[in-house]
C-alpha cells in the first residue's frame, strides 16, 4: 500500500523522495531571505520582488517588426510594417501593439540586449540560465536559482506553464532547469489551455485528473493506491519527484484555487484573450498572487511557426510579416498588456518582476522569403514593476537595428537584475556560485 | 447594421470562405496548440463539422470556385513549408503545387471566376509576388514583380481584374491591377495597414480590414477608393470579411469579449 508522505522510491532520474525532502529542506538559507522579503529589506535597499513572471517568446520575436522599428531604413529592413506612436513622446512600436504602444509608461524597454548563440537551443540556454557561455552541463535556470534560494514551501518556487520543456524539432534546450544543481530544481510544469484548462503533466497516469476533480485528498490517494496496486516495475518507477510534487501542489487547497481559472471573473479572463498564452497569462497572475516566487509563461513549446505538430513560435524564416499581424502580434499584445494592468489593479506589480524577452531577435536584412532569419546581435527585453522604472528606454540599436550603439546588455544581465531584484543580492549570487560577475542592469532604475 | 453572432466557442479563428451556393460557411479554428483546422458551419441550422476529420496537420484558406466544381486549400507538411492543395468536388482527386526546398510555402489562394486558375502569393524574385497555376497545379504564372509583399489576392466578379493587398510603397494598402497583372492602380493611401480586399459581388465595391483608426476593422470602399465607411466599428479587432454570395451580408471574425466567433452582418 502506498504511504504518502515517506515513499522512498528512486526517481527516474534516481533522486530518493528523501533527497526530494532534503532538496526541500534547503530552506533554512530561503527561509532568512523570506524574512528578509518580510522585512521589506535587501542589501541594495530595494524592496525585494515576492514573484517574477516571464514571458518566454520563445522562436526569436523580430525586434524590428514590434519595439525596435526603423522607419528610415531601406525597404528591406524597415519592413512592412508601420510605426505607431506609443504613449511616450518620440517612442514608436509596431502598428501590430497597439495596446502595449498605448502602456509603454507602465514598463521599461530594452532595445539593447545581445546574444552570443545563433542556434536555438544554445541562445535559449544562455538566455534562461543566465550565462554567456556554454558549459557542457548548463547553468541553473535563473527561476531555479530564486527557487533554491527561496527554498521549497507548500508551492512549488518555480512553476512554467506551457506544453512541455521548450524545444525545437531536433532537441530540447538544456539550461531551461537545475542545471548543475540537478533536476531537483527543474520547474513544476503544468498546462493551460485556451478554455484555462489547467492539467499537470505529471499525474496523467490518473485518467481525467484536473486540478478542479481533486478537491478530495483521501480520493486521490485512493486512486493513485489502485494505480499502483495495478503498476508494474515500470510504472511504479514513474512515481518520481514530479509525482509527489504534483500530489503535494494539487491537494493543497490554496494550490488548488490557484490552478482554477474557472473561478475568475469573466471579464478579467476575456481581457487576456480565449487562447492558450492569454490563460496562461492569468495563471502566472494567479500562481503568484498564491505565492510562487518564479512562473515562466511560454509562448510556444516549439520554436517552429509553421511546421506540422508544433505550436506556432517566434521562429519566422517564412510568413513573418503575416503571421505577426494575423496571430502573433495580436494575441501577446492583448494578454501582456492585460497581465500589466491586472496586476497594477491588484496593487500586485509592486511586488512583481515582469519580464518578456525571446532568445534573441532577427536579422535587420529582410531575406528571399521576405521574412527574418535568426540575429543574436541585437533584440528587445521589456520589463515591468518590481522597482523597475517604468515609461523609459533603455539602450538604443544601430540605425538598421543591427548592433547596440549603447553598452549592450546579456543574458548574464538579465539574470543578475533579476535574481537582484527579487532578494537575491550579489554576496548570495556569490554563495551560490551563480551570475558572480555580472552587472545588475541599473539603468532600468535610473 | 443588424449583427448577428455565428459561433460562441471563442476558440482562435482566421480564413472565412463562402460555399459558392452560400449555404455553408467555411473558417479556419485553432482545435489544439498545434492544430489548425478548416470547420464548416451549415448557415441554416448553424451544424458545425470539420472538414477534413481525419487530418492531423493544419490546413488554412480554403477557396472555392464559383461553379462549385473545385476547392483549394493550404496544407502545413513540413517544417516551414506549406503547400497548395486544389482539389475537384466531389470527386476529390488532389493537386499539390509545391515550390520545394526549404523554408518555402504559399498563401491565400483564389480562384478565378471561370474556375480554371489558382492565383496565390508566395516568396519569389525580390519580394512575395503573386501567382496562378491551373487547377492541376501547372502553367505557372507570375503575375506582379515588385518589392514587398503583394498578397490577400481577389477576382473581380467579372474576372476581369485583381484586387490584392501590397506592402511596396512601404505599408499595406490595397491596388487593383488587370487579370493578367498590368496596370496596377493603388486604391487606398493610410498611414496603417490595409489588407484582405473582398469584391462585393456587385463588381463595384470592396470590403478589407484596415488598422488605421487604431486598431482592425472592416471597411466598405468604392473600387477607386471613394466612399470609405466603417463596417464593424468596434474596440476589438474585425478581420476575414467575406461577403456572401447574395451581397446582401459579410461575415466577419472578431474578438469580441476576447473570444474569437463568427459574425454575420446584414448590411443596409
Amino acid at each position: 500500500m502506498l504511504q504518502i508522505g515517506n515513499h522512498a522510491t528512486r526517481s527516474c532520474q534516481g533522486l530518493s523522495r528523501r533527497a526530494f525532502v532534503q532538496a526541500g529542506a534547503i530552506a533554512p538559507l530561503g527561509l532568512s531571505l523570506v524574512e528578509r522579503l518580510n522585512a521589506g529589506e535587501q542589501e541594495s535597499g530595494r524592496v525585494p520582488a515576492k514573484s517574477v513572471i516571464l514571458l518566454w517568446l520563445w522562436g526569436g520575436p523580430s525586434h524590428l517588426d514590434t519595439f525596435d522599428v526603423k522607419p528610415d531604413a531601406p525597404l528591406d529592413i524597415r519592413g512592412a510594417f508601420a510605426p505607431i506612436q506609443t504613449k511616450l513622446p518620440g517612442i514608436q512600436f509596431a502598428e501590430t501593439l497597439p495596446r502595449l504602444a498605448a502602456r509603454n509608461d507602465q514598463f521599461a524597454l530594452v532595445r539593447s540586449m545581445v546574444n552570443f548563440q545563433q542556434g536555438h537551443l544554445e541562445a535559449g540556454t544562455l538566455s534562461l540560465s543566465a550565462s554567456n557561455t556554454l558549459t557542457a552541463t548548463p547553468e541553473p535556470h535563473f527561476g531555479a536559482v530564486l527557487g533554491k534560494a527561496r527554498g521549497f514551501g507548500s508551492l512549488p518556487p518555480f512553476i512554467a506553464v506551457g506544453n512541455g520543456a521548450v524545444r525545437d524539432v531536433v532537441g530540447l534546450v538544456k539550461g531551461q532547469g537545475g542545471g548543475r544543481w540537478g533536476a531537483a530544481f527543474d520547474p513544476f510544469r503544468v498546462r493551460c489551455d485556451d478554455e484555462g484548462q489547467v492539467e499537470v503533466p505529471s499525474l496523467e497516469l490518473i485518467e481525467g485528473q484536473s486540478p478542479g476533480a481533486l478537491a478530495d485528498r483521501t480520493k486521490l490517494r485512493r486512486e493513485l493506491d489502485l494505480l499502483l496496486a495495478s503498476a508494474n516495475d515500470q510504472r511504479l518507477d514513474t512515481w518520481d519527484k514530479s509525482y509527489q510534487r504534483a500530489f503535494e501542489l494539487l491537494t493543497s487547497p490554496g494550490a488548488r484555487a490557484a490552478l482554477d481559472l474557472s473561478t475568475e471573473r469573466p471579464d478579467v479572463r476575456a481581457d487576456y484573450g480565449k487562447t492558450t498564452f492569454g490563460q496562461s497569462c492569468l495563471l502566472s497572475r494567479r500562481l503568484v498572487e498564491a505565492g510562487v516566487p518564479f512562473v515562466q509563461v511560454n509562448w510556444s513549446t516549439y520554436v517552429e511557426a509553421i511546421t506540422p505538430n508544433c505550436d506556432f513560435g517566434w521562429d519566422t524564416h517564412i510568413w513573418n510579416f503575416e503571421l505577426l499581424q494575423d496571430r502573433h502580434a495580436p494575441i501577446f499584445d492583448r494578454a501582456a498588456s492585460a497581465l500589466l494592468d491586472d496586476l497594477r489593479e491588484r496593487g500586485l506589480l509592486d511586488s512583481t518582476l515582469v519580464i518578456m524577452m525571446g532568445e534573441f531577435g532577427r536579422t535587420p536584412k529582410i531575406n528571399g522569403q521576405m521574412a527574418r532569419d535568426h540575429w543574436p546581435g541585437c533584440y528587445f527585453s521589456i520589463w515591468a514593476g518590481a522597482g523597475v522604472r517604468p515609461g523609459i528606454v533603455v539602450g538604443r540599436s544601430d540605425k538598421t537595428g543591427g548592433a547596440p550603439t549603447t553598452p549592450p546588455i546579456t543574458p548574464l544581465d538579465v539574470g543578475a537584475t533579476a535574481l537582484e531584484l527579487a532578494g537575491v543580492p550579489l554576496t548570495r549570487r556569490i554563495e551560490l556560485n551563480v551570475t558572480p560577475n555580472a552587472r545588475v542592469i541599473e539603468e532600468l532604475f535610473a | 447594421m443588424k449583427l448577428h453572432r455565428l459561433t460562441t466557442d471563442g476558440k482562435f479563428k482566421r480564413d472565412l470562405a463562402w460555399s459558392p451556393d452560400g449555404t455553408v460557411l467555411y473558417f479556419c479554428r485553432q482545435d489544439s496548440t498545434t492544430l489548425l483546422a478548416i470547420w464548416k458551419l451549415t448557415l441554416a441550422g448553424g451544424g458545425l463539422e470539420r472538414w477534413h476529420p481525419d487530418q492531423n496537420t493544419s490546413e488554412y484558406e480554403p477557396a472555392f470556385s464559383q461553379d462549385g466544381k473545385w476547392c483549394a486549400y493550404v496544407q502545413s507538411r513540413a517544417n516551414l513549408q506549406l503547400k497548395l492543395v486544389i482539389e475537384s468536388v466531389p470527386a476529390g482527386k488532389q493537386s499539390v503545387f509545391d515550390p520545394g526546398g526549404g523554408f518555402a510555402g504559399l498563401r491565400h489562394p483564389a480562384f478565378s471566376p471561370d474556375g480554371s486558375r489558382v492565383i496565390f502569393s508566395m516568396p519569389a524574385t525580390g519580394g512575395q509576388q503573386l501567382v496562378s497555376v491551373d487547377t492541376v497545379a501547372k502553367d505557372r504564372r507570375d503575375l506582379t514583380a515588385t518589392v514587398g509583399i503583394n498578397n490577400h489576392p481577389a477576382f473581380s466578379p467579372d474576372g476581369r481584374r485583381l484586387a490584392f493587398s501590397s506592402s511596396r510603397d512601404g505599408d499595406f494598402e490595397i491596388y487593383i491591377m488587370s487579370a493578367d497583372g498590368t496596370e496596377p492602380m493603388r486604391i487606398t493611401r493610410s498611414p496603417g495597414m490595409d489588407l484582405r480586399p473582398v469584391w462585393h459581388p456587385d463588381g463595384n465595391r470592396l470590403a478589407f480590414v484596415s488598422n488605421r483608426d487604431g486598431n482592425y476593422e472592416i471597411y466598405l470602399m468604392r473600387d477607386d477608393g471613394g466612399e470609405l465607411r466603417n463596417l464593424t466599428n468596434h474596440p476589438d479587432r474585425d478581420d476575414f470579411p467575406a461577403w456572401h454570395p447574395d451581397g446582401n451580408r459579410l461575415a466577419f471574425i472578431s474578438e469580441r469579449d476576447g473570444q474569437y466567433d463568427l459574425f454575420l452582418a446584414e448590411l443596409p
